[in-house]
């Protein structure tokens, strides 16, 4: 056999196109060692998803998981060499492969939930920011994280990561709501919070170089107040003093 | 006198793992080097991109990858040298490694080191491969392949390893990265002497040694880079020093990561007995 051919034999294998005792015999190879590979092959995509998804995956019944992963691992061949890029199809591939197994309202939030996880790995990875020359947001007292986006959901994720312990039933849809995410500051972990009105008020004296307190009295609040939430906002990490 | 590689041996150090990332950072005197695994850093911004400065001011550094593909059909990806090379000047590495293996073609990605067949031809193609390699990196950083655990062989093998890796790196002009372990691992697996092995390759092209643990899975050793190695791998390592001399050595532990003091002393574990060799009074 060519190398070529050595290779496409092997691949086929790990692709799942041709059994491991066909293709063990076609290679000349030990079937059982041939067989160390394959799984191994296999199992990078799994832990892949299993490294951006912890969430997801837990809220799972645990039953469809196994068959889960090896119909993800069929229909999505990782292309290139980023683990990341191999899970990043996982929330669009559960929109189409669950609703036949488990119930409307719980796929919907799964594949939500899915999305929002995607999400906070780019942020947690996202190169952009540290581009050169990338000029802060905000030019007064307070400088607005760089990395912060405000995404709409349909389902309360925030409310349902942060619950201890976990409801025994996923949520249904319900009113759309923002929320923040953004990368820690010093600690470099993607963080998420609800986007109250004084977060998002904070996020604005930031951004548009307010004083707290001429912001606080034009929009007709106690000073102490806007000082109360850009404080909170620091401590968050979702903004840094200028 | 034995002979000495000429990227000056850097000493002892570990694989630097996430987990142990801020404690390594507090006591840095502990290692000599860290080795990167840059594929966890490419592109990455956040706190890979942040931890690769603090390496740079840090310690000495070397990158080793998993995805270069240098046995694969597909044209090598020169984005990803590239953005290797990037990775270089930020963390001032020394050189970089990747495995003689493939890990894509015809367009997937195996996210695994797969063997090659010990063949003539696929020496040439290797060959050919590492020297775009090298052209795509320029002088500035060497670059090195380690020889890879196989579970594989294959009927159409014409050389056996030791003789295949040798090809292909006076072939290339290539340094090698020598993982002591993986010499073990296929040695048992595969039924080879591993000090004849050790004999019959170029050591004067030793870059840097990797030494890792395996585990014993359905009557084949993994090498599972989760456990700490055995007396059988410290001693190939001891036989292996005698004849190179001092080489940069690196400890692998990617599975089941311990407390970083673990690591510590198994890193310290392997410098006293290079020490023992080195210094005169140890054998293998
Ligand atoms: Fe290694």
């Amino acid at each position: 056999m060519t190398l070529r051919e050595t290779q496409r034999a092997l691949v086929a294998c790990f692709r799942g196109e041709t059994a491991i005792e066909t293709a063990a015999g076609v290679l000349g190879v030990d079937p059982a060692r041939l067989a160390i590979y394959a799984r191994m092959v296999e199992g990078h995509v799994r832990q892949a998803v299993a490294a951006m998804f912890p969430e997801t995956l837990s809220a799972l019944d645990p039953s469809v998981q196994p068959a889960l992963d090896a119909a993800f691992y069929t229909a999505h061949p990782p292309s290139g060499w980023s683990l990341d890029a191999a899970a990043g199809p996982f929330p669009a591939f559960l929109e189409g492969y669950l609703p036949d197994r488990v119930s409307e309202t719980d796929a919907a939030f799964l594949v939500e939930l899915a999305r929002f996880e995607a999400l906070l790995a780019e942020v947690a990875l996202d190169a952009t920011v540290e581009a050169e020359g990338t000029p802060p947001v905000g030019h007064g007292p307070y400088v607005l994280n760089p990395t912060l986006i405000a995404v709409e959901v349909e389902h309360p994720i925030v409310e349902w990561l942060v619950a201890a312990p976990r409801p025994a039933t996923l949520p249904p849809r319900g009113p759309a709501r923002t929320v923040l995410v953004f990368r820690h500051p010093e600690r470099d972990t993607a963080c998420f919070q609800a986007a109250t009105d004084d977060l998002l008020f904070a996020v604005k004296i930031a951004a548009d170089g307010l004083d707290p307190d001429d912001a606080a009295r034009a929009a007709g609040l106690p000073t102490d107040a806007a000082r109360a939430a850009m404080t909170n906002a620091l401590a968050l990490g979702l903004v840094t003093g200028a | 006198m034995p002979p000495v590689s000429p990227t000056a041996a850097l000493g002892h150090g570990v694989g630097l793992r996430r987990p142990h990332w801020a404690e390594l950072l507090q006591q840095p005197e502990r290692v000599d080097f860290v080795e990167l695994l840059a594929d966890n850093f490419l592109g990455r911004g956040g706190a890979p991109a942040r931890m690769a400065d603090r390496v740079r001011e840090t310690w000495p550094c070397v990158l080793h990858g998993v995805a270069l593909s240098i046995g694969g059909p597909a044209p090598l990806d020169t984005d990803y040298l590239d953005a290797v090379a990037a990775l270089a000047r930020r963390t001032g590495a020394r050189w970089y490694t990747d495995h003689v293996c493939f890990s894509n073609a015809f367009g997937v990605e195996l996210h695994e080191l797969v063997p090659l067949p010990c063949t003539r031809e696929a020496v040439r193609h290797v060959v050919e491969r590492v020297k775009q390699v090298q052209a795509r990196l320029g002088p500035g950083l060497p670059f090195g392949l380690e020889n890879a655990t196989t579970y594989l062989r294959f009927p159409q093998d014409e050389l056996g390893e030791a003789e295949f890796l040798t090809e292909i790196l006076n072939g290339a002009d290539c340094g090698l990265l020598l993982d002591v372990n993986n010499v073990y691992v296929n040695s048992v697996n595969h039924g080879f002497d591993p000090r004849a092995f050790i004999d019959a390759l170029p050591l004067r092209r030793v870059l840097q040694i990797h030494l890792a643990g395996h585990e014993w899975v359905d009557g084949t050793i993994i090498d599972t880079h989760g456990t700490t190695m055995i007396p059988e791998v410290l001693d190939l390592y001891a036989y292996t020093l005698e004849r190179t001399g001092p080489v940069s050595t690196l400890v692998e532990w990617d599975n089941r990561i311990p407390p970083l003091d673990v690591l510590l002393a198994e890193n310290d574990r392997v410098r006293a007995r290079a020490a023992a060799v080195l210094c005169g009074g140890g054998a293998a």
